[in-house]
């Protein structure tokens, strides 16, 4: 067997182990999960894509075919760009891995990764190219964000629990002491004597006033039950509007008060039919119960619509409040600011709790003498007021 | 005695008035169902009539039992030791127990409702003298 004989079947069974090699190794690079590329360090200082694996088509959205061969530029939209090409020249002057965490916008959607390149250098120690592995980060951060959205949502909802527990036993022990104290009392009243009759009668009162409060109670958690189960539809506002005004349209006549509905009859907001109700209901009662005497009673309710959101506002020109000390007590449970005006504190309460409920949002401004205006904020989509 | 009661709750008011007249307490009783009105009297009234005794609740729309010992800071000194102020409340709180000692006027915390036992031992406290009241 000649020399060359012996070198050609040499070679030739070498060009297959090559081939067999570089198989191999393509099924790898294109197995491995993570983005994995290769970049040259051209002559410029530029970078241009040598290969790249098939995760970085499938996490990008840019074909194999479409990324190799190109300059990096040309591939990588700003603001990334600017980072990614710092982060280059960082590992090519130390020579060091660089590490760092990306969010970017592929034609698949954002994506949140931690980058890593490898400098690879030639046998004078110079950075020849680039080894760049992306680890997809993008299903923990978003399982991290509803993490956290989940805990924030919980941490509120035991807050308000709470507070709702204390607010309870804090107004169910009022009454309660009364009865107690009452109780005490008759036995050592003359049963003939005014006194007694009296006593006797306000024994039933704060026994009454106890059952109001469960039965308050009973509501405020029924209506919690349902905030995760109710379905929204949408909701003729005018309309629910005007039958909230129509009982209480003889009240609204005795003091002499006007009211003027200038929300679109064929505006529907999504939400709850029973919840705008009540909250007409208890804003336009409140209106009644805390006008001025000093003028007759005006309410205005008006709507604006804006390209995603609707804001419905219900105005008066009663006796107002100081906005600064009231505030943001104003909706809490059983809070009372008017003395000797009869009230159990529970309406704006309930208002805010279904505004809520049908993911709006309420605030309110007012000046003492000069009115009070309620604003309330709805999104237009239908999803948009799915409870959440 | 001249005494003050001051409480949104008109139940509560009618009540403590009606035991402390069964204990022969006071034959003076001022009743309040805004603390407000119960300042503008007592700053009114403070160089003739002081109060000997005012049960003041805490829990009140506009002015509460806290701001109105607040309000009376400037005539501390011309009250210690004629006026006894308890704190009557419904509230088992004891961060209210905590406050109320930061207040010199205040001679107490009653929970309601007040009884025999607990009026028998402020007017014995006050018949032993304002020093101990």
């Amino acid at each position: 067997m000649g020399a060359s004989e012996y070198f050609s079947a040499g070679s030739n069974a070498a060009i297959t182990a090559l081939v067999e090699r570089e198989h191999q190794l393509s099924v790898f690079f294109n197995t491995v999960a993570d983005v994995t590329f290769l970049l040259n360090v051209e002559d410029d200082g530029r970078y241009r894509f040598l290969f790249v694996n098939k995760a970085f088509e499938k996490t990008t959205g840019l074909p194999v075919d479409k990324v190799e061969g190109n300059y990096v530029e040309d591939i990588i939209p700003e603001p990334s760009l600017s980072l990614v090409l710092t982060k280059y020249n960082e590992a090519v002057t130390t020579l060091q891995r660089v590490v760092w965490q990306e969010t970017s916008d592929y034609p698949t959607g954002q994506v949140v990764g931690e980058v890593s390149v490898t400098p690879v250098c030639d046998e004078i120690g110079h950075c020849r190219q680039l080894v760049g592995v992306v680890h997809d980060l993008t299903k923990e951060k978003q399982a991290e964000v509803r993490q956290q959205l989940l805990t924030e949502k919980l941490i509120r909802q035991n807050s308000d629990l709470q507070q709702f527990t204390y607010i309870v036993s804090h107004n169910l022990r009022a009454p309660l002491a009364n009865a107690l104290g009452f109780a005490d009392l008759l036995p050592r009243l003359d049963s003939d004597s005014e006194a007694f009759k009296m006593s006797l009668q306000h024994l039933g009162t704060s026994l009454r006033q106890l059952d109001q409060i469960m039965t308050d109670v009973n509501d405020i958690l029924s209506m919690r039950d349902l905030k995760d189960g109710y379905r929204s539809e949408p909701v003729a506002v005018a309309e629910v509007c005007q039958q909230a005004l129509s009982g209480l349209q003889e009240a609204l006549q005795a003091c002499g008060g006007q009211l003027r509905n200038a929300i679109p009859t064929a505006l529907r907001v999504p939400g709850s039919r029973a919840y705008f109700h009540s909250i007409f209901h208890n804003l336009i009662s409140n209106a009644i119960k805390y006008r001025s005497d000093a003028r007759p009673l005006r309410i205005d309710i008006e709507s604006r619509m804006e390209s995603d959101a609707v804001t419905v506002v219900v105005r008066d020109n009663g006796s107002g409040f100081d906005q600064q000390k009231v505030s943001k007590d104003i909706f809490q449970l059983y809070q009372r600011f008017h003395p000797g005006e009869p009230g159990r504190g529970i309406g704006l309460y309930l208002v805010k709790a279904h505004v809520e409920a049908m993911g709006g949002k309420i605030s309110v401004r007012s000046h003492v003498n000069e009115g009070t205006e309620f604003i309330l904020h709805f999104k237009a989509r239908a999803d948009g007021n799915l409870s959440h | 005695m001249e005494t003050y009661l001051i409480d949104d709750d008109y139940l509560a008011i009618y009540l403590t008035e009606q035991l402390l007249r069964a204990e022969g307490f006071s034959n003076s009783i001022c009743t309040f169902q805004s603390a407000k009105e119960a300042l503008a009297k007592l700053v009114k009234e403070r160089e003739t009539v002081v109060p000997h005794v005012v049960f003041l609740d805490l829990n009140m729309p506009e002015m509460d039992g806290w701001q109105f010992l607040d309000a009376l800071a400037p005539y501390e000194e011309k009250l210690r030791g004629n006026c006894a102020i308890y704190i009557l409340t419904s509230s088992l709180a004891l961060a209210d127990l905590e406050k109320s000692k930061h207040y010199d006027l205040v001679a107490g915390l009653i929970h309601k409702p007040l009884d025999s036992e607990e009026i028998r031992a402020i007017q014995s406290r006050l018949e032993d003298g304002p020093a101990s009241a």
